[in-house]
């Protein structure tokens, strides 16, 4: 049976964390592949066009010159390596399970913030030291999401928690309280 | 109904008191694999074994595997619209069932949802579907019968409440009768009564369902059911769900006769979740725990002590077996927990002996003690009689000379295979299995021709229901024999009005 694609991003994540640990380079390659994610974002197709069978290599190579464009030599190398194994549609997993062990190792949390209205940066800040606190993390960066429906309070989705206080979910206690 | 307004108002009132003070918390994952009744989750680092979680549609599932990086969950229920990327919540409640007095005549699945559509069970309380068996200190030795109504069962493999007897057997050998039958005869005996069906057709359970409740069993019976069709998560938690229930009266210091049938079936169930969950197959495919599941299960059927309430749970597993092999995986598996086994055989059932039990591979290991006095009296030498029948049976089909002794000894035992036959949905207390089995074992029968025993039997307890209940009600009473010759001449005023047949006379 075929591995799934968590399982081959954490091999390839690890992998090029452990190696960019020992060359020094693990923060070089943490922007890198931060922007590398940020193309894979902007270009859902991208991966499938990468492993498209139907397109020759001539075809593909100057996509994968273009991604390499720049990048540290591990990156580079990593790019290739995927491309020819025919892991390109893992290669978003990849990256992320990277960032996942950059952001362990350095105490780093991505909080998804849901409000009603956008959040100033005095707020943003505030619930960022908060937060850092009560999850014991370094640093914590945030992702402010609107949503109107929210009405108040905010939902904060981190670290495979959900802390909702926001005045949607009292109404929905409220009317659960009363209508059974 | 008028709506209170002041009700509602305080109500919300006390809803925005506390506004700020509840910030709900909760931990979720992520679905990353979802088919065939389980999905794999990312994240819920915390989720416990056996926790009950929520997917995103509504339904539930109960965490089973906990690996490093996902967890592998059972679903209970509808898995149509969960999508690989919901997210799954955790409840922090391990998996339980509601209990309670209510419960009682009803039909329920394993979740103890009621499914024969006489509304809602309103209970107070839940159990954990997973409880630790009671330890050494908790229990005591079974000392109470546990009468099964049924001649060949109470006087050869006697069962004690508390104890576990397995029931073995072919398919179509009589294994559910048996239980049913069971279950009928605990009537006024102070007894709740739990039938398990894993994986019966839901047309059998309909069939049971209306039989015990012609019976009047259905009084103190609760059916708990999980059918073919339902998914393997509910054919694997309908015997936990059934114990749990049956452990509330038992703490409560009350009599419970549980029934699993069949215990294969869940076993079968197990090994697909297993299979599915990607646990390593062991023997017959079956997961490594597989003996866990039942021992588990079966140690939860105890005689509890004094201090405990003294309350009790018998455990009646049924095994199907396949052509009479009882040394497959799971029969010797659960004959090995259990404290004996009815074995039935296909060729008695099918040459009438009915029920088709065979007496020398079923045993019973601690049903002896509980036992009463009479029983044991008149049953003592049956099972050394039936075995000597046996083989003096095989041995006389060669030869036509016999001396008298083993004629005799042949016709005692013809006599005794015909009087342990019984019909099904016929329990008989135990005073009139002592009165027919001390004829027996006196000789007042082995004048009468087979044929004839069963009008014989019917017609003794006429007549002693008429004439001579006394007899009968100081058996049932003091668990003894009458010390003068009563029964003997009770039982011989009645040989003298009993005439033979003609066809039967002809035919001995």
């Amino acid at each position: 049976m075929a591995l799934d694609k968590y399982t081959i991003g954490q091999r390839y994540g690890t992998a090029l964390f452990d190696l960019a640990t020992e060359q020094e380079t693990v923060d070089n390659v943490y922007v890198d592949v931060m922007a590398l994610q940020q193309v894979f974002a902007d270009a859902p197709t991208l991966a499938s066009v990468l492993t498209n069978a139907t397109l020759t290599l001539d075809q593909k190579q100057p996509i994968l010159a273009s991604l390499q464009q720049g990048a540290s030599a591990s990156v580079k190398n990593l790019i290739q390596m995927v491309f020819d194994y025919g892991r390109m549609n893992e290669m978003p997993f990849i990256l992320a399970a990277f960032v996942q062990r950059y952001d362990q190792v350095n105490g780093i949390i991505h909080a998804k913030v849901t409000s009603a209205v956008t959040l100033s940066d005095t707020q943003q800040t505030a619930l960022a030291t908060q937060l850092a606190t009560r999850f014991g993390a370094k640093k914590v960066t945030i992702d402010n999401a609107v949503d109107a429906t929210v009405i108040g309070g905010v939902i904060v989705e981190a670290n495979n928690m959900v802390i909702d206080g926001s005045i949607r979910s009292k109404l929905a206690q409220v009317r659960q309280l009363l209508l059974g | 109904m008028s709506i209170k307004a002041e009700e509602i108002s305080s109500l919300i009132k006390q809803q925005l008191a506390n506004y700020s003070a509840d910030l709900a918390v909760e931990e979720v994952g992520t679905v990353t694999y979802v088919g065939d009744g389980i999905a794999r989750a990312h994240g819920l680092d915390n989720a416990m074994a056996n926790e009950l979680l929520e997917f995103q549609n509504g339904s539930y599932g109960m965490a089973q595997n906990l690996e490093t990086n996902d967890v592998g969950i059972i679903i209970m229920g509808s898995y149509d619209d969960i999508r690989e990327g919901d997210t799954v919540k955790r409840t922090g409640r391990i998996m339980e069932v509601p209990v309670g007095d209510n419960m009682i005549g009803r039909v329920i699945n394993s979740l103890g949802q009621p499914i024969d559509g006489q509304g809602e069970i309103a209970t107070e309380h839940t159990r954990p579907i997973e409880f630790k068996a009671p330890g050494v200190m908790d229990r005591q030795s079974v000392y109470e019968p546990l009468q099964t109504g049924l001649k060949a069962i109470d006087s050869l493999v006697p069962i004690g409440r508390g104890q576990r007897e397995l029931i073995i057997g072919d398919r179509k050998t009589g294994k559910t009768s048996i239980a049913i039958d069971t279950i009928i005869n605990q009537k006024n005996q102070n007894m709740i009564c739990i039938y398990v069906a894993i994986g019966q057709k839901e047309s059998t359970v309909r069939a049971q369902v209306e039989a015990l409740r012609r019976y009047g069993a259905m009084d103190y019976t609760i059916v708990v059911t999980a059918g073919p069709s339902e998914p393997a998560p509910m054919l694997y938690l309908a015997p936990y769900a059934g114990a749990a229930i049956g452990e509330y009266f038992m703490y409560n210091g009350q009599h419970v006769l549980i029934i699993y049938d069949d215990l294969s079936k869940q076993a079968a169930a197990y090994r697909e979740i297993s299979l599915l969950l990607r646990r390593p197959p062991g023997r017959e495919a079956y997961p490594g725990d597989i003996f866990y599941t039942h021992s588990r299960l079966l140690e939860r059927a105890a005689k509890l002590s004094e201090k405990l309430g003294g309350g009790s749970m018998t455990a009646l597993p049924v095994i199907e077996t396949q052509a009479g092999d009882v040394s497959a995986y799971i029969p010797t598996n659960v004959i090995s927990i259990t404290d004996g086994q009815i074995f039935l055989d296909s060729d008695l059932f099918y040459s009438g002996t009915r029920p088709a039990i065979d007496a020398g591979t079923s045993v019973s290991r601690v049903g002896g003690d509980a036992q009463i006095k009479a029983m044991k009296k008149v049953a003592g030498t049956l099972r050394v009689d039936l075995a000597s029948y046996r083989e003096l049976e095989s041995f006389a089909q060669f030869g036509s000379d016999l001396d008298a002794a083993t004629q005799s000894k042949l016709n005692r035992g013809r006599r005794t295979v015909e009087v342990l036959k019984q019909p099904v949905h016929k329990p008989l207390p135990v005073e009139k299995q002592v009165l027919i089995l001390y004829a027996l074992r006196q000789g007042f029968l082995d004048s009468v021709p087979v044929d004839d025993l069963g009008r014989y039997e019917a017609d003794l307890f006429n007549f002693f229901d008429g004439s001579h209940a006394d007899v009968l009600a100081a058996i049932a009473k003091t668990g003894k024999l009458p010390e003068d010759d009563s029964l003997d001449a009770g039982i011989k005023a009645f040989a003298a009005t009993f005439k033979a047949s003609a066809t039967a006379t002809a035919a001995n």
